[in-house]
């Protein structure tokens, strides 16, 4: 079982494996999407909340240009073996062997309609967290509790108003 | 030095950048300082799509990210924290390692200038003209629509300015 786990290293081609490839990519878009969420999900400013949204759809952007760039359709495969056969070289092969001939950027165009989202977000939530800052002073989302009832759970467990 | 390498390096450089500033940014406390490690982290991202091939966005992505939104963002964080006119130049850490590290990238960049890229090549070339037929000729409703919301935000953000300016001058 040594031997074979040895013969296996030895037959991994590294330098391939170092080349980025679409699941290089991938793996760098689903980092920087769980960095996003967590600013997000963790942050009690606002505007670290926006960055947050930023980060995430910008790690859904990387991935449609990723794959724009290394998947094309003429490689859509037929039985197993050729399904096998094209992940590796998606994924493994060096880059002067893969197939560039698919021309159409359909990727890039769903990246663009995305950015346009996310600036539609980040400018409509600096906008409202102006119009909020006016108002309460504060742009901390702890401190913005004002419809909040009396009669909340959270109320109740530490002894009335928190 | 081949076309692979360079897209190697160029990869593994720009994603440690990304990392490393999108922590920065998550775990600061200084709001300003998550804006900056941000733009910092959008402007990485841009050279990354420069290095798949996708030149439109990269150039759409360092002017409204990196440019509009972080400047936006700064701008916004200026007039909602207050600071002394004592506290306006602080000689600390900071103050020391921004212009070292700005010119350590300046001679990083030396090598890369002499070589000239005149063997990089991205992995895929469009020009605009493919990206702009395929906008305009499949992709129209979502372009429309999104033009149409842009104008819409545009029209809300000026209706609640103007209805603080009223406000604000009662």
């Amino acid at each position: 079982m040594l031997n074979e786990f040895l013969t296996s290293v030895n037959s991994v081609d590294f330098n391939a494996m170092f080349t980025p490839g679409f699941c290089h990519y991938l793996i760098l878009a689903l980092i920087i999407f769980i960095i996003g969420i967590t600013t997000a999900i963790s942050s009690a400013n606002f505007i670290k909340i926006l960055i947050g949204v930023g980060f995430m759809l910008s790690a859904a952007c990387i991935n449609f240009i990723a794959a724009d760039t290394f998947i094309t359709p003429d490689s859509a495969p037929i039985n197993a073996i050729e399904a096998a056969e094209s992940t590796l070289v998606a994924n493994f092969a060096p880059i002067s062997e893969l197939n560039f001939d698919f021309t159409s950027p359909e990727g890039q165009v769903i990246g663009f309609i995305i950015s346009v989202f996310i600036i539609i977000s980040i400018a409509l939530g600096l906008g409202l967290v102006c119009v909020i800052f006016s108002k309460l002073k504060t742009s901390n989302l702890n401190n913005m509790d004002k419809l909040k009832s009396k009669d909340c759970p959270e109320n109740e467990a530490f002894g009335g108003e928190i | 030095m081949t076309n692979t390498i360079l897209n190697t390096i160029f990869f593994y450089v720009l994603s440690a950048i990304i990392i490393i500033g999108s922590l920065t940014c998550l775990f600061q406390k200084n709001i300003a300082n998550s804006i900056i490690a941000a733009g910092a982290v959008f402007f990485s991202i841009s050279g990354l799509y420069l290095t798949l091939g996708a030149a439109y966005i990269s150039c759409l992505n360092i002017i409204l990210y990196a440019g509009l939104i972080t400047v936006m963002t700064l701008i916004f964080t200026m007039t909602v924290k207050k600071y002394d006119k004592k506290n306006a130049f602080l000689f600390n850490l900071k103050t020391i390692a921004a212009p070292i590290l700005g010119c350590f990238f300046g001679i990083l960049t030396i090598p890369f200038v002499l070589y000239r890229f005149s063997e990089f090549k991205t992995l895929k070339t469009y020009t605009l003209i493919d990206f702009s037929a395929l906008l305009f000729k499949n992709n129209m409703f979502a372009f429309e629509l999104t033009g149409l919301l842009i104008f819409s935000i545009i029209v809300g953000i000026a209706a609640i300015m103007y209805k603080k300016g009223i406000s604000n001058a009662k």
